[in-house]
Protein backbone atom coordinates (compact mmCIF):
# COMPACT_ATOMS: atom_id res chain seq x y z
CA UNK A 1 0.00 0.00 0.00
CA UNK A 2 1.26 3.49 -0.83
CA UNK A 3 1.55 5.71 2.21
CA UNK A 4 -1.33 8.17 2.26
CA UNK A 5 -1.05 11.90 2.71
CA UNK A 6 -3.66 14.47 3.67
CA UNK A 7 -3.15 17.88 2.11
CA UNK A 8 -5.44 20.71 3.20
CA UNK A 9 -4.95 23.90 1.25
CA UNK A 10 -6.22 27.33 2.18
CA UNK A 11 -9.37 26.19 3.98
CA UNK A 12 -11.89 28.84 4.94
CA UNK A 13 -14.93 28.22 7.09
CA UNK A 14 -17.83 30.54 7.76
CA UNK A 15 -20.79 29.53 9.90
CA UNK A 16 -23.77 31.84 10.27
CA UNK A 17 -21.91 34.73 8.62
CA UNK A 18 -19.14 34.41 11.22
CA UNK A 19 -15.65 33.69 9.89
CA UNK A 20 -14.20 30.86 11.97
CA UNK A 21 -10.86 30.49 10.21
CA UNK A 22 -9.39 31.31 6.85
CA UNK A 23 -6.44 30.27 4.68
CA UNK A 24 -5.70 27.29 6.84
CA UNK A 25 -3.21 24.96 5.17
CA UNK A 26 -1.52 21.90 6.58
CA UNK A 27 -0.19 18.49 5.65
CA UNK A 28 -0.54 15.24 7.55
CA UNK A 29 1.67 12.44 6.29
CA UNK A 30 1.28 8.71 6.73
CA UNK A 31 1.93 7.66 10.30
CA UNK A 32 1.34 11.15 11.71
CA UNK A 33 -1.29 12.44 14.10
CA UNK A 34 -2.50 16.01 14.36
CA UNK A 35 -4.22 17.43 17.44
CA UNK A 36 -6.54 20.39 16.86
CA UNK A 37 -6.72 22.62 19.90
CA UNK A 38 -8.24 25.94 20.76
CA UNK A 39 -11.08 27.35 22.83
CA UNK A 40 -14.73 26.32 22.36
CA UNK A 41 -16.28 27.61 19.17
CA UNK A 42 -13.02 28.22 17.37
CA UNK A 43 -14.01 25.80 14.60
CA UNK A 44 -12.38 22.48 15.50
CA UNK A 45 -15.49 20.42 14.76
CA UNK A 46 -16.19 22.40 11.58
CA UNK A 47 -12.66 21.70 10.40
CA UNK A 48 -13.10 17.98 11.08
CA UNK A 49 -16.38 18.02 9.15
CA UNK A 50 -14.66 19.74 6.23
CA UNK A 51 -11.91 17.11 6.26
CA UNK A 52 -14.62 14.42 6.41
CA UNK A 53 -16.27 15.89 3.31
CA UNK A 54 -19.49 16.55 5.22
CA UNK A 55 -19.17 20.33 5.24
CA UNK A 56 -18.02 22.38 2.29
CA UNK A 57 -15.12 24.72 2.79
CA UNK A 58 -15.85 28.18 1.47
CA UNK A 59 -12.53 28.06 -0.34
CA UNK A 60 -9.58 25.73 -0.59
CA UNK A 61 -9.26 22.01 -1.09
CA UNK A 62 -8.84 18.83 0.89
CA UNK A 63 -6.99 16.03 -0.84
CA UNK A 64 -6.04 12.57 0.26
CA UNK A 65 -3.40 11.02 -1.93
CA UNK A 66 -3.02 8.49 -3.42
CA UNK A 67 -6.31 9.15 -5.14
CA UNK A 68 -8.93 6.44 -5.15
CA UNK A 69 -10.82 7.08 -8.38
CA UNK A 70 -14.14 5.60 -7.32
CA UNK A 71 -14.19 6.94 -3.76
CA UNK A 72 -15.27 10.43 -2.68
CA UNK A 73 -13.77 12.30 0.25
CA UNK A 74 -16.37 11.03 2.77
CA UNK A 75 -15.46 7.48 1.82
CA UNK A 76 -11.75 8.03 2.56
CA UNK A 77 -12.05 8.67 6.30
CA UNK A 78 -13.68 7.40 9.46
CA UNK A 79 -15.26 10.33 11.27
CA UNK A 80 -16.14 9.82 14.92
CA UNK A 81 -18.18 12.88 15.82
CA UNK A 82 -18.93 14.00 19.35
CA UNK A 83 -22.45 12.59 18.98
CA UNK A 84 -22.73 8.85 19.48
CA UNK A 85 -24.86 7.33 16.70
CA UNK A 86 -26.37 4.71 18.98
CA UNK A 87 -29.89 3.34 18.73
CA UNK A 88 -31.37 2.66 22.14
CA UNK A 89 -33.37 -0.33 20.95
CA UNK A 90 -30.57 -2.28 19.31
CA UNK A 91 -27.85 -4.21 21.10
CA UNK A 92 -24.20 -3.27 20.79
CA UNK A 93 -23.52 -6.27 18.57
CA UNK A 94 -26.44 -5.49 16.21
CA UNK A 95 -25.38 -1.86 16.02
CA UNK A 96 -21.71 -2.48 15.25
CA UNK A 97 -22.56 -5.27 12.82
CA UNK A 98 -25.05 -2.87 11.17
CA UNK A 99 -22.34 -0.23 10.71
CA UNK A 100 -20.15 -2.85 9.16
CA UNK A 101 -22.84 -4.16 6.81
CA UNK A 102 -24.37 -0.81 5.87
CA UNK A 103 -21.51 1.67 6.02
CA UNK A 104 -18.13 0.01 5.75
CA UNK A 105 -18.68 -3.38 4.13
CA UNK A 106 -16.21 -6.21 4.48
CA UNK A 107 -16.24 -9.53 6.25
CA UNK A 108 -18.54 -9.70 9.26
CA UNK A 109 -16.88 -12.74 10.81
CA UNK A 110 -13.42 -11.16 10.90
CA UNK A 111 -14.09 -7.50 11.57
CA UNK A 112 -16.86 -7.67 14.16
CA UNK A 113 -14.89 -9.54 16.87
CA UNK A 114 -11.92 -7.25 16.15
CA UNK A 115 -14.02 -4.12 16.65
CA UNK A 116 -15.73 -5.41 19.80
CA UNK A 117 -12.41 -6.54 21.23
CA UNK A 118 -10.59 -3.25 20.61
CA UNK A 119 -12.59 -1.41 23.27
CA UNK A 120 -13.50 -4.38 25.45
CA UNK A 121 -17.12 -4.43 24.34
CA UNK A 122 -17.44 -8.21 24.56
CA UNK A 123 -19.31 -8.19 27.91
CA UNK A 124 -21.64 -5.43 26.63
CA UNK A 125 -22.33 -6.99 23.23
CA UNK A 126 -25.85 -8.17 23.99
CA UNK A 127 -27.02 -5.18 26.02
CA UNK A 128 -29.37 -2.67 24.35
CA UNK A 129 -27.60 0.65 23.83
CA UNK A 130 -30.22 2.48 25.91
CA UNK A 131 -28.71 0.99 29.08
CA UNK A 132 -25.11 2.06 28.44
CA UNK A 133 -23.29 4.78 30.38
CA UNK A 134 -21.83 7.70 28.46
CA UNK A 135 -18.32 6.27 28.63
CA UNK A 136 -19.58 2.94 27.34
CA UNK A 137 -21.48 4.72 24.55
CA UNK A 138 -18.27 6.47 23.58
CA UNK A 139 -16.43 3.16 23.45
CA UNK A 140 -19.12 1.69 21.18
CA UNK A 141 -18.83 4.78 18.99
CA UNK A 142 -15.07 4.40 18.71
CA UNK A 143 -15.36 0.69 17.86
CA UNK A 144 -16.18 1.61 14.25
CA UNK A 145 -12.55 2.67 13.77
CA UNK A 146 -11.66 -0.99 13.56
CA UNK A 147 -14.28 -1.75 10.89
CA UNK A 148 -12.52 0.02 8.02
CA UNK A 149 -9.28 -1.04 6.36
CA UNK A 150 -6.35 1.37 6.32
CA UNK A 151 -6.05 1.36 2.53
CA UNK A 152 -9.65 2.48 1.93
CA UNK A 153 -9.94 4.91 4.81
CA UNK A 154 -6.46 6.03 5.83
CA UNK A 155 -7.72 9.10 7.69
CA UNK A 156 -9.32 8.98 11.13
CA UNK A 157 -11.12 12.11 12.29
CA UNK A 158 -11.87 12.11 16.00
CA UNK A 159 -13.92 14.78 17.74
CA UNK A 160 -13.06 14.87 21.44
CA UNK A 161 -12.35 11.14 21.43
CA UNK A 162 -11.34 10.94 25.09
CA UNK A 163 -14.52 12.55 26.46
CA UNK A 164 -16.16 10.39 29.14
CA UNK A 165 -13.55 7.65 28.73
CA UNK A 166 -11.90 6.19 31.82
CA UNK A 167 -8.12 5.75 32.06
CA UNK A 168 -8.28 2.16 30.84
CA UNK A 169 -10.33 3.06 27.76
CA UNK A 170 -8.01 5.98 27.01
CA UNK A 171 -5.14 3.52 27.04
CA UNK A 172 -7.06 1.27 24.65
CA UNK A 173 -7.68 4.23 22.35
CA UNK A 174 -3.99 5.15 22.41
CA UNK A 175 -3.12 1.57 21.42
CA UNK A 176 -5.64 1.55 18.59
CA UNK A 177 -4.38 4.89 17.31
CA UNK A 178 -0.74 3.79 17.57
CA UNK A 179 -1.51 0.63 15.58
CA UNK A 180 -3.28 2.71 12.92
CA UNK A 181 -0.33 5.09 12.63
CA UNK A 182 2.02 2.11 12.46
CA UNK A 183 0.02 0.81 9.48
CA UNK A 184 0.54 4.10 7.66
CA UNK A 185 -2.74 5.72 8.65
CA UNK A 186 -3.34 9.32 9.63
CA UNK A 187 -5.25 10.76 12.59
CA UNK A 188 -6.67 14.23 13.14
CA UNK A 189 -8.26 14.76 16.54
CA UNK A 190 -9.97 17.77 18.10
CA UNK A 191 -9.22 17.76 21.77
CA UNK A 192 -8.88 19.68 25.02
CA UNK A 193 -6.90 16.92 26.75
CA UNK A 194 -3.23 16.16 26.25
CA UNK A 195 -3.10 13.02 24.12
CA UNK A 196 -0.36 10.45 24.84
CA UNK A 197 -0.10 9.46 21.19
CA UNK A 198 3.04 8.89 19.12
CA UNK A 199 3.95 11.21 16.23
CA UNK A 200 1.57 13.88 17.47
CA UNK A 201 1.82 17.50 16.38
CA UNK A 202 -0.52 20.24 17.49
CA UNK A 203 -2.40 22.82 15.47
CA UNK A 204 -3.85 25.60 17.61
CA UNK A 205 -6.68 27.22 15.65
CA UNK A 206 -6.78 30.30 17.87
CA UNK A 207 -3.05 30.76 17.28
CA UNK A 208 -3.59 30.37 13.54
CA UNK A 209 -6.29 33.02 13.57
CA UNK A 210 -3.98 35.44 15.40
CA UNK A 211 -1.15 34.84 12.95
CA UNK A 212 -3.54 35.15 10.05
CA UNK A 213 -4.77 38.50 11.34
CA UNK A 214 -1.24 39.83 11.84
CA UNK A 215 -0.22 38.66 8.40
CA UNK A 216 -3.27 40.28 6.89
CA UNK A 217 -2.34 43.59 8.54
CA UNK A 218 1.30 43.44 7.49
CA UNK A 219 0.93 42.36 3.86
CA UNK A 220 -2.65 42.80 2.74
CA UNK A 221 -1.76 41.60 -0.76
CA UNK A 222 0.11 38.41 0.11
CA UNK A 223 -2.48 36.14 1.66
CA UNK A 224 -1.86 33.20 -0.60
CA UNK A 225 1.70 32.75 0.59
CA UNK A 226 0.61 31.76 4.06
CA UNK A 227 1.57 28.19 4.86
CA UNK A 228 0.89 26.67 8.20
CA UNK A 229 2.52 23.29 8.21
CA UNK A 230 2.53 21.56 11.60
CA UNK A 231 4.33 18.60 10.09
CA UNK A 232 7.29 20.89 9.49
CA UNK A 233 6.93 22.94 12.66
CA UNK B 1 -26.88 -4.57 -2.59
CA UNK B 2 -26.19 -6.34 0.69
CA UNK B 3 -25.67 -2.94 2.34
CA UNK B 4 -29.08 -1.83 1.04
CA UNK B 5 -30.74 -4.91 2.47
CA UNK B 6 -28.86 -4.50 5.75
CA UNK B 7 -30.17 -0.93 6.07
CA UNK B 8 -33.76 -1.98 5.32
CA UNK B 9 -33.48 -4.76 7.87
CA UNK B 10 -32.04 -2.42 10.50
CA UNK B 11 -34.87 0.08 10.03
CA UNK B 12 -37.49 -2.68 10.15
CA UNK B 13 -36.04 -4.12 13.35
CA UNK B 14 -35.87 -0.69 14.98
CA UNK B 15 -39.42 0.31 14.05
CA UNK B 16 -40.88 -3.01 15.14
CA UNK B 17 -38.92 -3.06 18.38
CA UNK B 18 -39.77 0.42 19.58
CA UNK B 19 -43.41 -0.50 18.95
CA UNK B 20 -44.22 2.50 16.74
CA UNK B 21 -44.26 1.75 13.02
CA UNK B 22 -46.46 -1.02 11.81
CA UNK B 23 -48.98 -1.47 14.61
CA UNK B 24 -49.49 2.23 15.31
CA UNK B 25 -50.29 3.23 11.72
CA UNK B 26 -52.62 0.28 11.36
CA UNK B 27 -54.52 1.14 14.54
CA UNK B 28 -54.78 4.77 13.42
CA UNK B 29 -56.16 3.59 10.05
CA UNK B 30 -58.69 1.42 11.88
CA UNK B 31 -59.76 4.41 14.02
CA UNK B 32 -60.49 6.59 11.00
CA UNK B 33 -62.42 3.84 9.24
CA UNK B 34 -64.40 3.07 12.39
CA UNK B 35 -65.27 6.69 13.11
CA UNK B 36 -66.86 7.27 9.71
CA UNK B 37 -69.92 4.98 10.07
CA UNK B 38 -70.58 6.54 13.47
CA UNK B 39 -70.49 9.99 11.93
CA UNK B 40 -72.56 9.18 8.86
CA UNK B 41 -75.08 6.80 10.33
CA UNK B 42 -76.28 3.39 9.21
CA UNK B 43 -76.88 4.25 5.56
CA UNK B 44 -75.19 1.24 3.93
CA UNK B 45 -75.55 2.49 0.35
CA UNK B 46 -73.93 5.81 1.18
CA UNK B 47 -71.16 4.08 3.13
CA UNK B 48 -70.42 1.68 0.29
CA UNK B 49 -70.28 4.59 -2.16
CA UNK B 50 -67.78 6.64 -0.15
CA UNK B 51 -65.84 3.65 1.23
CA UNK B 52 -62.89 3.91 -1.21
CA UNK B 53 -62.53 7.61 -0.35
CA UNK B 54 -62.50 6.85 3.37
CA UNK B 55 -59.95 4.08 2.96
CA UNK B 56 -57.72 6.34 0.91
CA UNK B 57 -57.97 9.34 3.24
CA UNK B 58 -57.22 6.99 6.12
CA UNK B 59 -54.18 5.70 4.26
CA UNK B 60 -52.92 9.20 3.50
CA UNK B 61 -53.20 10.26 7.14
CA UNK B 62 -51.74 7.01 8.48
CA UNK B 63 -48.74 7.37 6.17
CA UNK B 64 -47.86 10.66 7.85
CA UNK B 65 -47.25 8.75 11.07
CA UNK B 66 -43.56 8.07 11.46
CA UNK B 67 -42.60 10.31 8.55
CA UNK B 68 -41.32 13.05 10.86
CA UNK B 69 -38.80 10.62 12.35
CA UNK B 70 -37.87 9.03 9.00
CA UNK B 71 -34.60 10.98 8.76
CA UNK B 72 -34.74 13.15 11.87
CA UNK B 73 -33.79 10.38 14.29
CA UNK B 74 -30.68 9.62 12.24
CA UNK B 75 -29.84 13.29 11.76
CA UNK B 76 -30.01 13.96 15.50
CA UNK B 77 -27.78 11.17 16.74
CA UNK B 78 -25.15 11.46 14.00
CA UNK B 79 -26.13 8.27 12.17
CA UNK B 80 -26.81 10.38 9.08
CA UNK B 81 -23.16 11.49 8.98
CA UNK B 82 -22.16 7.88 9.17
CA UNK B 83 -24.56 6.92 6.36
CA UNK B 84 -23.35 9.83 4.21
CA UNK B 85 -19.78 8.59 4.50
CA UNK B 86 -20.74 4.97 3.86
CA UNK B 87 -20.52 2.82 0.78
CA UNK B 88 -24.16 3.47 -0.22
CA UNK B 89 -24.99 6.63 -2.16
CA UNK B 90 -27.36 8.92 -0.23
CA UNK B 91 -30.12 8.20 -2.77
CA UNK B 92 -29.90 4.48 -2.01
CA UNK B 93 -30.00 5.22 1.72
CA UNK B 94 -33.21 7.21 1.22
CA UNK B 95 -34.77 4.52 -0.95
CA UNK B 96 -33.95 1.89 1.67
CA UNK B 97 -35.45 3.96 4.47
CA UNK B 98 -38.59 4.66 2.40
CA UNK B 99 -38.91 0.95 1.64
CA UNK B 100 -38.69 0.13 5.34
CA UNK B 101 -41.27 2.82 6.13
CA UNK B 102 -43.63 1.47 3.47
CA UNK B 103 -43.20 -2.10 4.69
CA UNK B 104 -44.32 -1.03 8.16
CA UNK B 105 -47.17 1.34 7.11
CA UNK B 106 -48.33 1.12 3.49
CA UNK B 107 -48.09 -2.63 3.12
CA UNK B 108 -50.02 -3.60 6.29
CA UNK B 109 -52.59 -0.93 5.43
CA UNK B 110 -53.15 -2.35 1.97
CA UNK B 111 -53.41 -5.87 3.28
CA UNK B 112 -55.87 -4.85 6.00
CA UNK B 113 -57.99 -2.77 3.62
CA UNK B 114 -60.40 -5.61 2.63
CA UNK B 115 -61.06 -6.26 6.30
CA UNK B 116 -61.82 -2.61 6.95
CA UNK B 117 -63.86 -2.44 3.73
CA UNK B 118 -66.18 -4.96 5.35
CA UNK B 119 -67.04 -2.36 7.99
CA UNK B 120 -67.91 0.08 5.22
CA UNK B 121 -70.26 -2.33 3.40
CA UNK B 122 -68.01 -2.66 0.34
CA UNK B 123 -68.59 -5.32 -2.31
CA UNK B 124 -65.89 -8.02 -2.58
CA UNK B 125 -64.77 -6.70 -5.98
CA UNK B 126 -64.54 -3.19 -4.59
CA UNK B 127 -62.46 -4.44 -1.65
CA UNK B 128 -60.04 -6.18 -3.99
CA UNK B 129 -59.75 -3.06 -6.14
CA UNK B 130 -59.22 -0.79 -3.13
CA UNK B 131 -56.59 -3.15 -1.76
CA UNK B 132 -54.79 -3.31 -5.12
CA UNK B 133 -54.88 0.45 -5.59
CA UNK B 134 -53.54 1.00 -2.06
CA UNK B 135 -50.81 -1.54 -2.71
CA UNK B 136 -49.45 0.36 -5.72
CA UNK B 137 -50.38 3.84 -4.46
CA UNK B 138 -49.08 3.90 -0.90
CA UNK B 139 -45.39 3.76 -1.96
CA UNK B 140 -46.00 7.10 -3.70
CA UNK B 141 -47.38 8.52 -0.45
CA UNK B 142 -44.27 7.47 1.46
CA UNK B 143 -41.96 8.87 -1.23
CA UNK B 144 -43.78 12.22 -1.33
CA UNK B 145 -43.55 12.38 2.43
CA UNK B 146 -39.83 11.61 2.23
CA UNK B 147 -39.22 14.95 0.49
CA UNK B 148 -40.87 16.75 3.40
CA UNK B 149 -39.02 14.56 5.88
CA UNK B 150 -35.71 15.32 4.18
CA UNK B 151 -36.34 19.05 4.21
CA UNK B 152 -37.39 19.13 7.87
CA UNK B 153 -34.87 16.60 9.25
CA UNK B 154 -32.85 19.40 10.81
CA UNK B 155 -35.85 21.04 12.48
CA UNK B 156 -36.98 19.98 15.93
CA UNK B 157 -40.74 19.99 15.44
CA UNK B 158 -41.09 19.34 11.74
CA UNK B 159 -44.03 16.92 11.91
CA UNK B 160 -46.77 19.39 11.05
CA UNK B 161 -44.59 21.04 8.41
CA UNK B 162 -44.26 17.70 6.65
CA UNK B 163 -48.03 17.30 6.60
CA UNK B 164 -48.50 20.79 5.16
CA UNK B 165 -45.86 20.24 2.50
CA UNK B 166 -46.73 16.68 1.56
CA UNK B 167 -50.54 16.60 1.63
CA UNK B 168 -51.09 18.87 -1.42
CA UNK B 169 -48.67 16.72 -3.42
CA UNK B 170 -50.60 13.62 -2.42
CA UNK B 171 -53.80 14.86 -4.11
CA UNK B 172 -53.12 13.27 -7.54
CA UNK B 173 -52.41 9.94 -5.88
CA UNK B 174 -55.61 10.26 -3.86
CA UNK B 175 -57.68 11.11 -6.95
CA UNK B 176 -56.47 8.21 -9.06
CA UNK B 177 -56.45 5.79 -6.14
CA UNK B 178 -60.11 6.45 -5.37
CA UNK B 179 -60.94 6.51 -9.09
CA UNK B 180 -59.39 3.07 -9.57
CA UNK B 181 -61.30 1.66 -6.60
CA UNK B 182 -64.58 3.12 -7.90
CA UNK B 183 -64.01 2.06 -11.48
CA UNK B 184 -63.86 -1.60 -10.47
CA UNK B 185 -67.46 -1.62 -9.22
CA UNK B 186 -69.11 0.47 -11.94
CA UNK B 187 -68.80 3.67 -13.88
CA UNK B 188 -67.81 4.43 -17.40
CA UNK B 189 -64.03 4.06 -17.31
CA UNK B 190 -62.26 0.70 -17.10
CA UNK B 191 -60.33 -0.12 -13.91
CA UNK B 192 -56.98 -0.29 -15.70
CA UNK B 193 -56.94 3.38 -16.78
CA UNK B 194 -56.72 5.07 -13.35
CA UNK B 195 -54.80 2.07 -12.03
CA UNK B 196 -52.09 2.49 -14.67
CA UNK B 197 -51.86 6.20 -13.92
CA UNK B 198 -51.52 5.36 -10.23
CA UNK B 199 -48.64 3.00 -11.03
CA UNK B 200 -47.05 5.74 -13.12
CA UNK B 201 -47.40 8.24 -10.26
CA UNK B 202 -45.60 5.85 -7.92
CA UNK B 203 -42.75 5.45 -10.40
CA UNK B 204 -42.52 9.22 -10.94
CA UNK B 205 -42.42 9.92 -7.22
CA UNK B 206 -39.82 7.18 -6.75
CA UNK B 207 -37.51 9.51 -8.65
CA UNK B 208 -38.75 12.89 -7.39
CA UNK B 209 -39.00 11.70 -3.80
CA UNK B 210 -35.50 10.28 -3.66
CA UNK B 211 -33.87 13.22 -5.44
CA UNK B 212 -35.85 15.76 -3.39
CA UNK B 213 -35.10 14.10 -0.08
CA UNK B 214 -31.40 13.78 -0.87
CA UNK B 215 -31.25 17.47 -1.80
CA UNK B 216 -32.81 18.28 1.57
CA UNK B 217 -30.51 15.98 3.53
CA UNK B 218 -27.39 17.33 1.84
CA UNK B 219 -28.22 20.78 3.24
CA UNK B 220 -27.84 19.49 6.78
CA UNK B 221 -24.29 19.97 7.90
Amino acid sequence: MNPATLVATSLTCRRNERLLFSKLSFVVKAGQALALTGPNGVGKTSLLRILAGLLRSERGTVEISPHAPDLDLPQRSVFVSSRDPLKGASTVRELVSGWQGIVFGGDDAVLLPLALDAFELGPLADIPCAYLSSGQRRRVSLARLKLASVSDRPLWLLDEPTNALDARARGRLANVVAAHLQDGGMVVAATHDPLPWPELTTLDLAQHNLEERDLGQQNPGQHDLDQHDPARA
Amino acid sequence: MSAFIALVRRDLVLSLRIGGGASLALVFFLMIVTLTPFAIGPDLNLLARIAPAILWIGAVLATLIGLDRLFQADAEDGTLDLLKSGQLPLEAVILAKCLAHWLTTGLPLSLAAPLFGLMLAMEPLGMAAASASLLVGTPALTLIGAVGAGLTAGIRRGGLLIAIMALPLMIPVLIFGVAASNAAVGGTIPFTTPFAILCALTLIFAVIGVVGASAGLRQID
